[in-house]
C-alpha cells in the first residue's frame, strides 16, 4: 500500500481509538448469555457423511436427508398453527412489550378483514401526454411512484441539492437550462427524496428538532435523565407549483422516526419510517414511547405487536392525500426489530428476518392500503432471506418468493391470506441468489457462485411451480430488466471461470422467447468498470421505452461514468460514455426529455443531445 | 476446531472494540452498532465449529459482523442526516465528528473495504476474497476512497 493511503489509515485508527465501547457488549457481559452446550460429534452434515457412505457401501441409491429439510415448512409446527397478526388494545400493552423483552407475547386473534377487490392491476406509468416524452425514475411497481432525487414533467427538472437542504427548478426548453426558482425550507435539515404529481412538488426527508429552530412540530418532553422522545421527526412539505416561479406551501405533515422511504399512488402518499426506541419510554406517559403524526399519538389499535422478544423500533406507516397535505388519513405502526418492505399495487408486505438456530426465517406482515386507508391483514413466514424487493412479488392476489436458505435457494407461493400454495426448494447448493424478476406467469432469478444459472420458473400454476430452464454462464446478473417482448437485459459482473474473479462490468441479453430454452444471444463487457450505483439501487437506471436507450452510471479506472446503450439484432451499441462532473459522492441520475439527455449528480447538470452525442450545455445549481 | 465458551470469550476480547468501531463505521449509529456486534457475536458462537483455528478466528468473526451490518446499513446510512448536531447525542460512544463526515463520502463499498481496512485489519486479498473482487481492483477501490477521505481527517490530536 502506497505510503500516503497507509497514513489515512493510521490517522482513522489514531481519532477512533478512544471511541467509547458500551458495557453490553463487553466479553464479560457476553459469558451470561453464551451458553455452554456440549459440541455433539453427530451434527447432521457429518450424519450425513456417515450415511452416504453408508449407501454406497449397500449400492442404494437413496436421496439422504440434508439439514435443509427440517425447514421444509409441512415439517415445521409453525405453519400448521392460525398465523394471525397481533394487533395492541391499549398503550400499557404496548408498554409492556417493550419494558419485558423476555416475556412470551400471546398471539391474538383480531385481524382488520378487507375485501381484495380484484387482480392486481399493472397500470401504465405515469402519463405523457402530447409530444413532450421524458424518462421517468424506473420504480419496482408499475403503479406506484417512488422519490428520487431528480424528477421531470417533461418540461422542467426538478433537482434536490448536494447539500440535501433545497430543491431547484430548471427550465430546460431551447436547448437551455435555466434556474426558474428554488425552494429551501427553513427547519428541514435533511430532504431525502421528492416527487412531483401534476402541480405539486412534495418534499420528503427527515429532520431533526435539535438542530431545527423550534417549530410546531417538534415537542420535547422531559424525562428524569434528561432525554427526549420523539425528536426524530420525519417531514412531508408539500408545495403547490402551477406557478413555477413561485411555488406555494400547501402542507406540511410530520410523524416520528428518521424517514425510510415512501410511494405515491392514486392521489396518495404513503410515508414509511423507522422509529427507534432509545429508552423504554415512561408508564403512563405514552408521548415516550408510542409513535406520533402530527403530534398526535397514535391509536393502540393502529399499532401490531412484535412477533419476539426485544422489540425496540416501530416502521411507521402513513397515508396522506395530496389534495390535503397537511395531515394524515390513516396510520399504522409495526413494532420490530429491523425490518423492510414491498408495496405492490394494492398491498403493503413488510418482511423482517429472525435468526434461529436452523437458519434466518422471514416473516411477512401484509398490509392494505387503499384510498389512504391502512389496514392489516395477515401474516406468514418462510426459511431464507430476500435479496432484495425483486425477490418478492404479488401477481392475482398471490405472493411470489425466492429466496436463499443457507446452502439452498427456495421458490415459495403464498395465497392472499399468506398460506403455503406451492414451492420449489433446495435449488443451487451453496450459491446465493443475486437477482430475481417476476413477469407475469414466468419468474427468472440468477443465483451465482462461479457461474451464473438464470433459472426461468414456471408459475401459471401456483400450487406447482416448476424450473423450466436454466442458462449457466460465467459472471452474475444483479439486475435484471424486461427489454422488449421476448428479451431480458441482465446488467452484473463479468467473472473468469478458473479463478472466480471479477472482470468488468457485464451487460446480457437474454432471449426469453421460450422460457424452457433461455440464451445469452449477446453480452457486452466494460472491462474498465467495477462498479455501479445500479447493483444496489434500482432508480439508478434509466429506460426509455419507446427507444430502447437505457443507461446508467458505473465507476472504474476512467472515473465517474454516465454510459448509454441500446440494443438492436446485431447486438449492444454504445451511445455514449461521458465522464461525469461530480461535486460530492452523490447518486447519479440520468433523464431524457425529448432528444436530450441529462446526467445529474448533486448540484452539476450536464445536458446531451441525443442526435449526435454533444454537450450542449451545464449548469450548476 | 473445538471451542468451547471460555476459549471463544477470549479470543473475543481480542477483537471486540474493534468489531464496535467497525460496526459503528458502517451504520453510524451507536444503537445500531451494538445490535449488529451482538448478532455477529451470537451467530458466531452458534457456528464456533466452522473455525479452523485460532489464528483465524479474527478474520472469521469479521466476516460474520460484515454480513450483519451489510443488511443494517443499506438502508439505514442513506437517510441518516449528518447534520444530526444533537446536543443530547452521546459522542463518547459515536465516532468523532469529522470521521462521521468523512465517511458520508464514500459509496457503500467503499465504507466497507475501508473499515475492513482499518478496524478487521484485512489486506487486499483477504478482502478480495470476501467481496469477490480481483485484489488489485481492491486496492485502487482503498486508495481512491482513502484520498476521498484525507481532506475531512484533521490534524492528529495529542
Amino acid at each position: 500500500m502506497e505510503k500516503k493511503d497507509q497514513e489515512i489509515i493510521d490517522k482513522l485508527k489514531q481519532q477512533t481509538k478512544n471511541t467509547k465501547i458500551p458495557s453490553n457488549i463487553n466479553p464479560d457481559q457476553l459469558k451470561s448469555q453464551l451458553k455452554e452446550e456440549k459440541v455433539s460429534w453427530f451434527t447432521p452434515k457429518k450424519i450425513v457423511a456417515l450415511a452416504s457412505i453408508l449407501i454406497l457401501a449397500l449400492g442404494l441409491g437413496v436421496i439422504y436427508q440434508t439439514r435443509n429439510t427440517y425447514h421444509k415448512l409441512s415439517q415445521t409446527n409453525k405453519s400448521q398453527e392460525k398465523e394471525e397478526l397481533a394487533l395492541a388494545n391499549s398503550y400499557e400493552e404496548i408498554y409492556q412489550a417493550l419494558k419485558e423483552p423476555k416475556a412470551s407475547l400471546k398471539e391474538r386473534f383480531s385481524i382488520d378483514r378487507y375485501p381484495i377487490a380484484g387482480d392486481v392491476s399493472s397500470s401504465s406509468q405515469e402519463a405523457s401526454e402530447g409530444a413532450t416524452s421524458y424518462t421517468d425514475t424506473n420504480v419496482r411497481q408499475e403503479g406506484v411512484g417512488e422519490g428520487d432525487v431528480v424528477k421531470s414533467d417533461g418540461t422542467y427538472l426538478y433537482v434536490l441539492k448536494a447539500n440535501r437542504d433545497s430543491v431547484v427548478i430548471v427550465d430546460t426548453r431551447d436547448n437551455e437550462l435555466k434556474e426558474v426558482s428554488h425552494i429551501s425550507p427553513e427547519n428541514f435539515s435533511h430532504i431525502v427524496e421528492i416527487y412531483v404529481v401534476d402541480d405539486k412538488l412534495v418534499l420528503v426527508g427527515s429532520n431533526s428538532a435539535m438542530t431545527a429552530k423550534p417549530l410546531d412540530l417538534a415537542r420535547e418532553i422531559p424525562t428524569e435523565e434528561g432525554y427526549e422522545a420523539n425528536q426524530e421527526l420525519t417531514l412531508v412539505l408539500t408545495y403547490d407549483i402551477s406557478q413555477k416561479e413561485e411555488p406555494k406551501l400547501i402542507g406540511e405533515m410530520s410523524q416520528s422516526g428518521f424517514y425510510q422511504s415512501s410511494r405515491v399512488a392514486k392521489g396518495y402518499l404513503y410515508l414509511f419510517s423507522d422509529y427507534s426506541l432509545r429508552e423504554k419510554g415512561k408508564k403512563g406517559q405514552p408521548e415516550t414511547y408510542i409513535p406520533m403524526t402530527n403530534q398526535n399519538l397514535l391509536e393502540a389499535k393502529d399499532i401490531l405487536l412484535p412477533l419476539e422478544e426485544g422489540a425496540n423500533r416501530y416502521t411507521v406507516i402513513s397515508a396522506l392525500s395530496l389534495e390535503n397535505p397537511g395531515q394524515s388519513t390513516s396510520s399504522k405502526a409495526i413494532l420490530s426489530q429491523y425490518g423492510n418492505y414491498y408495496v405492490s399495487n394494492e398491498h403493503i408486505y413488510f418482511y423482517e428476518e429472525k435468526w434461529e438456530e436452523e437458519g434466518t426465517k422471514t416473516i411477512v406482515r401484509k398490509l392494505s392500503y387503499q384510498d389512504g386507508k391502512l389496514k392489516a391483514l395477515a401474516k406468514g413466514e418462510f426459511w431464507g432471506h430476500l435479496n432484495d424487493s425483486y425477490s418478492i412479488d404479488e401477481y392475482k392476489g398471490n405472493l411470489r418468493v425466492v429466496v436463499t436458505d443457507g446452502e439452498y435457494n427456495n421458490l415459495y407461493i403464498f395465497d392472499k391470506d399468506l398460506k403455503l400454495l406451492g414451492d420449489i426448494t433446495e435449488l443451487a447448493l451453496d450459491e446465493r441468489i443475486y437477482s430475481a424478476r417476476f413477469m407475469g406467469e414466468t419468474g427468472y432469478f440468477v443465483t451465482f457462485k462461479e457461474v451464473d444459472p438464470l433459472f426461468s420458473v414456471d408459475l401459471s400454476n401456483p400450487r406447482k411451480p416448476q424450473i423450466i430452464g436454466e442458462l449457466k454462464i460465467p459472471g452474475f446478473s444483479q439486475y435484471l430488466h424486461p427489454y422488449k417482448e421476448g428479451l431480458l437485459l441482465g446488467i452484473g459482473m463479468e467473472v473468469d471461470k478458473e479463478t472466480g474473479v471479477t472482470e468488468g462490468i457485464k451487460l446480457s441479453m437474454f432471449d426469453i422467447s421460450n422460457p424452457a430454452n433461455v440464451t445469452e444471444v449477446h453480452k457486452e463487457i466494460l472491462s474498465t468498470d467495477y462498479y455501479s450505483e445500479l447493483f444496489y439501487n434500482y432508480k439508478g437506471f434509466l429506460f426509455d421505452q419507446k427507444t430502447g436507450v437505457f443507461g446508467f452510471s458505473s465507476e472504474g479506472e476512467g472515473g465517474l461514468r454516465y454510459n448509454l446503450f441500446t440494443y438492436q439484432e446485431e447486438g449492444f451499441i454504445k451511445l455514449m460514455k461521458p465522464e461525469v462532473n461530480a461535486s460530492v459522492n452523490m447518486e447519479t441520475r440520468g433523464i431524457i426529455i425529448k432528444e436530450n439527455l441529462y446526467v445529474i449528480n448533486g448540484n452539476i447538470i450536464e445536458a446531451y443531445d441525443l442526435k449526435d452525442y454533444e454537450k450542449i450545455n451545464s449548469l450548476i445549481i | 476446531m473445538k471451542c468451547n465458551r471460555d476459549t471463544f470469550i477470549l479470543m473475543y476480547e481480542t477483537v471486540y472494540k474493534d468489531m464496535y468501531r467497525f460496526a459503528l463505521s458502517l451504520t453510524k449509529d451507536s444503537h445500531d452498532a451494538k445490535d449488529c456486534v451482538s448478532e455477529a457475536v451470537l451467530k458466531a458462537y452458534e457456528k464456533r465449529e466452522q473455525l479452523q483455528e485460532k489464528k483465524a478466528f479474527k478474520g472469521w468473526i469479521f466476516t460474520i459482523l460484515a454480513n450483519v451490518c451489510k443488511k443494517h446499513f443499506r438502508e439505514k446510512a442513506k437517510y441518516l442526516p449528518i447534520t444530526y448536531l444533537d446536543e443530547k447525542r452521546n459522542y463518547d460512544y459515536d465516532l468523532p465528528l469529522d470521521v462521521r463526515r468523512a465517511l458520508e463520502n464514500l459509496n457503500e463499498e467503499e465504507q466497507l473495504i475501508v473499515s475492513l481496512s482499518v478496524f478487521a485489519g484485512y489486506n487486499s486479498s483477504e478482502i478480495g476474497t470476501y467481496l469477490k473482487v480481483n485484489p488489485s481492483t481492491i486496492r485502487s477501490k482503498r486508495s481512491r476512497a482513502l484520498q476521498k477521505l484525507a481532506p475531512y481527517l484533521a490534524e492528529e490530536k495529542e
